[in-house]
């Protein structure tokens, strides 16, 4: 084996003086540009910095314009940076803090549901983990003003507490300033400068290309092909989807060591909060498991108990779920995907649950609940009445057209 | 801290910097030594306090025991005692705190013991260890850099002195996390040198260019390689139906994340050493135009390689032939005691060295079968007749057509999060699954894909692009594969500032992502 180590010759040392000293223009003659590049990259740099921590575009420090976003608006994915910008904003009293399911609802939408004394904000943005969540309850935990919270309870929970989204700004919202230059971002340097320009409100105005998207994903879904594929995967699994998982209520961490203190520590501030266990079809436990858990229907249900032992008794706390009636959760004609509700009517009344208190979960009526889901999921067979109707509609064309050829 | 956060960049390594050389001009070379290691120290504090005090009292402990056997006579019975008590320590501490090993043995349950135990594994903790191994093999074995290192500790002031130059020399923090591990005779004579602290413009030329190169590697395409790789390992973990073109581009993928992670880590500590005037070794060359196994080891964490292979490969290959030719063993047991029973336990400890997983262990144990297969048909006299009878271009193309897909399978089982996911993905790549729900939108990841692969075949590495300027010392003499036209020389210049400007502000555009690098954990 051959280390040889290079050393270092040294032929400037030998050379008289001047020639030295034209050897290290030279040198400095080549690498000036570069340096100065570097250089520059630092000042530009640390001169952003400066600027966007002295204006604070995402109201995280005690300083700064104190931006709010646009009444009105629905942030969506990009509200993960306005965390603190809603959360400490005194106009704001309801938030919904759910996910791509409850990313639809507008705060117009809302108030129409919860009362127009509401002043709603919508949280949500798509593929919330443990951690972010936790962040982003910790934060409304903060907040004076908040009233009222609306937190939707996903599949995620399973996960581990450590978990987080890829693209959160997670150093946003923890406690160490250390990691605070990475909001220094492309976005974030042309927000502050809009702020600087005079900007005082966000918006996202996404309403029409997020509705595109959303029909989009309906219309791709709603196929034929789409539900045989669904169908083979049900036929496949069905001796499985039931299975034990094994796992028991200390092994969800992130609900007892994260969702749970933050329902009791907004309870404590006397804030009513709801939580919503979104409406998955019975689909979803045979197609997600493949790339979520083989057990995901178990560990769904055990983490549903848990949280309903856990937080059903706190005060000012509710768990709703709607997911036992198969004429919602077995009808894929509901849903954009296996795990997206689209119906208009279903999403309405999912929301206005919280004033009439329908489908809420207590200790008492879970083990109704779970083995309603458990029973449903397990002889579940792929149903879509848009599907059906259309092919029915079809067929009777084509008989009618058939009988008036011949 | 890690070298691509911009705290890391734009505030700790300008400072060091500045302070590092106004402290050389002013103060002389213990000083600016010093610096080194209290910035060192401060690059490491935030990977947690424990991890920073366990540090320290490794360097201590490390250094006493140095001191103490150079400056006892061979003569003295106790100085073999010291040095074993010295190694025993590091191997302890790593057992310890790396492995878990009062964890294993004693179940989760074992007490105060396991409290400690139970802290994170401390980063880097295998790196430094080694070094401080490194080092007091060489001063038990009288190597000359050492004591000429240390100096005459006439009074607390020297000692202080030859303490923070031995501080800076092992956590030294281009080379503190994730290596190279560099012996005190790659070390000491750049110290020594005259040129040493004197602010030379083209170190500093060619540390940015380093610099720039790792963190494009390590941001933009390690980086972006990394969400499907996870999508495709956590699939395979549950046993996922995964279709076969999805289960390669997961594999790929892995294979490009871990080679652009660590390469830019290797490109980044070379270059941020350099602008302290210093070189470290090489650990990184092109590894996957390797034509083999054997050649694989020379190009890929190198220094790992020849540390393991001077305390253990070389010791048992030697006690192996001795004992063969001593029994007079047959030459099929003979080959076996001297040369593949010390392959496989040298590559066992390399898999573990990751970490005290099973997937480590199927991982050393193909690398180990693979490299005792390839020495055999390499001494094979078939194999002698076939190269000398065929161009070398044929032989390489073949040998690394040969080479990928056992490549690539170890390295997914590298990645797997269970061994029986690791063969879970193997029995989905060769499967026939091709209905199977897409986990992934495929167009990025592809094109990602092609592009790494492009750089990772057809590019010059950046050691050879710096050649010119000796851009790291050399740890085996490597072959430069690939066409000459294709390693055109980098010269420090406005079109270098303008590459470097533009692979800096890429690498920025995510900044707000900042992973840590793979090898961190290990």
């Amino acid at each position: 084996m051959t280390h040889a180590t290079k050393s270092i010759t040294s032929s400037a040392s030998d050379l008289p003086s001047p020639q030295k000293r034209s050897l290290s223009a030279v040198r400095w003659r080549a690498a000036r540009p570069m340096v100065m590049a570097a250089a520059l990259l630092t000042v530009i740099y640390l001169s952003l910095a400066a600027v966007v921590i002295a204006v604070d575009p995402h109201n995280v420090y005690r300083w700064g314009p104190q931006p709010r976003i646009e009444p009105g608006n629905t942030p969506r994915d990009v509200v993960i940076d306005w965390i603190d910008v809603a959360a400490k904003d005194s106009s704001y009293d309801t938030f919904l803090v759910g996910s791509s399911v409850t990313e639809m609802y507008t705060p117009e939408y809302l108030k129409g549901i919860l009362g127009p004394d509401a002043k709603v904000i919508n949280l949500s943005y798509g593929g919330p983990r443990p951690r972010d969540r936790d962040l982003v309850l910790d934060q409304l935990v903060k907040s004076d003003t908040v009233k009222h919270v609306i937190v939707s309870f996903e599949w995620t929970y399973i996960r581990d507490p450590d978990v987080t989204n890829i693209s959160f700004p997670a150093f946003l919202y923890d406690d160490d300033i250390a990691n605070d230059l990475r909001m220094v971002n492309f976005p974030t340097i042309r927000t502050t400068f809009s702020v600087l320009g005079g900007q005082r409100f966000y918006s996202n105005d996404d309403d029409a290309r997020y509705k595109r998207y959303v029909d989009g994903m309906y219309a791709s879904f709603q196929r034929p092909e789409e539900m045989a594929r669904i169908q083979r995967e049900v036929e496949r699994h069905r001796a499985q989807i039931g299975a034990s998982s094994g796992r028991d209520c200390a092994s969800f961490q992130a609900i007892n060591e994260q969702l749970v203190p933050n329902l009791k520590a907004l309870s404590d501030k006397g804030v009513k909060v709801d939580v919503m266990i979104p409406i998955s079809s019975y689909a979803f436990y045979y197609v997600r498991r493949n790339d979520i858990s083989p057990t995901l229907l178990d560990e769904m249900m055990v983490a549903r108990r848990c949280l309903v032992n856990a937080a059903s008794d706190i005060p000012h706390v509710s768990i709703f779920a709607f997911d036992d009636d198969p004429a919602i959760a077995g009808d894929l004609a509901n849903f954009r995907e296996v795990g997206h509700l689209y119906d208009p009517a279903i999403l309405s009344n999912f929301i206005s649950a919280i004033t009439t208190g329908k489908g809420r979960l207590t200790r008492k009526n879970f083990p109704r609940h779970e083995n309603a889901i458990r029973s449903a999921v397990e002889n579940y067979q792929t149903t879509n009445t848009r599907l059906d109707m259309v092919a029915a509609r079809s067929e009777t064309e084509q008989a009618a057209s058939k009988s008036s050829t011949s | 801290m890690i070298f691509t956060d911009p705290l890391f960049l734009f505030v700790l390594l300008p400072i060091t910097l500045a302070v590092f050389y106004t402290i050389a001009y002013f103060r002389g070379k213990n000083s600016a030594l010093a610096i080194l290691f209290i910035a060192s120290v401060i690059f490491y504090i935030p990977f947690g306090t424990a991890s920073a005090i366990l540090l320290v009292l490794a360097l201590i402990v490390n250094f006493s025991v140095a001191v103490a056997i150079t400056y006892l006579s061979d003569s003295n019975k106790s100085r073999r005692t010291i040095y074993l008590s010295g190694q025993a320590y590091n191997l302890i501490s790593l057992c310890y705190f790396k492995y878990k090993i009062v964890t294993v043995l004693f179940g989760p349950s074992a007490g105060f013991g396991i409290d400690i135990a139970g802290l994170a594994i401390p980063a880097g903790i295998s790196f430094y260890t080694f070094h401080g191994a490194a080092f007091l093999a060489d001063a038990y074995s009288r190597e000359k850099n050492v004591s000429q290192f240390l100096g005459q500790l006439t009074s607390s002031r020297t000692v202080l002195g030859a303490f923070s130059r031995y501080g800076a020399f092992v956590s030294f923090f281009p080379q503190l996390v994730i290596g190279p591990i560099t012996y005190i005779s790659e070390f000491n004579p750049q110290i020594q040198s005259k040129r040493f602290l004197r602010l030379n413009p083209i170190d500093l030329a060619v540390g940015l260019g380093f610099i720039s190169i790792g963190m494009f590697k390590k941001v933009v395409v390690a980086d972006n390689l990394a969400p499907t790789v996870d999508i495709v390992f956590g699939a395979a973990d549950i046993g996922a139906e995964i279709s076969p073109i999805q289960a390669w581009i997961g594999a790929l993928a892995y294979m490009g994340q871990l080679y652009f992670d660590f390469s830019g880590y290797s490109d980044m500590a070379l270059g941020l050493a350099r602008l302290f005037g210093l070189r470290l070794p090489i650990n990184f060359f092109s590894p996957f135009k390797a034509n083999g196994f054997i050649d694989y080891y020379r190009r890929w964490h190198m220094t790992l390689t020849r540390v393991i292979a001077r305390f253990l490969y070389t010791p048992l290959s030697v006690a192996g032939t001795r004992y063969a030719m001593f029994n007079r063993l047959a030459p099929i047991p003979a080959h076996l005691v001297s040369l593949w029973l010390p392959m496989l336990i040298n590559f066992q400890i390399i898999g573990l060295w990751h970490g005290a997983l099973w997937t480590f262990v199927v991982f050393g144990l193909m690398h180990g079968f693979f490299i005792a297969l390839e020495t055999e048909i390499r001494a094979s006299k078939w194999y002698k007749s076939y190269k000398k009878t065929t161009s070398p271009l044929v032989v390489g193309t073949i040998e690394r057509a040969v080479f990928f897909l056992p490549l690539l399978l170890s390295l997914a089982m590298f990645r797997a999060e269970s061994v029986s996911g690791g063969f879970h993905l193997y029995s989905q790549m060769f499967g026939l699954a091709f209905d199977a729900r897409s986990l992934f939108d495929m167009k990025e990841p592809v094109l990602m894909l092609m592009g790494a692969f492009f750089i990772i075949y057809c590019c010059p590495n950046s050691v050879e692009l710096m050649r010119r300027y000796r851009p790291a010392i050399m740890t085996y003499e490597n072959k430069s594969y690939g066409l000459p036209i294709l390693r055109g020389l980098w010269r420090p210049g406005w079109v270098q500032a303008g590459y470097i400007s533009v692979l800096v502000v890429a690498s920025l555009y995510y900044v707000s992502r900042q992973p840590p690098f793979l090898y961190q954990g290990f």
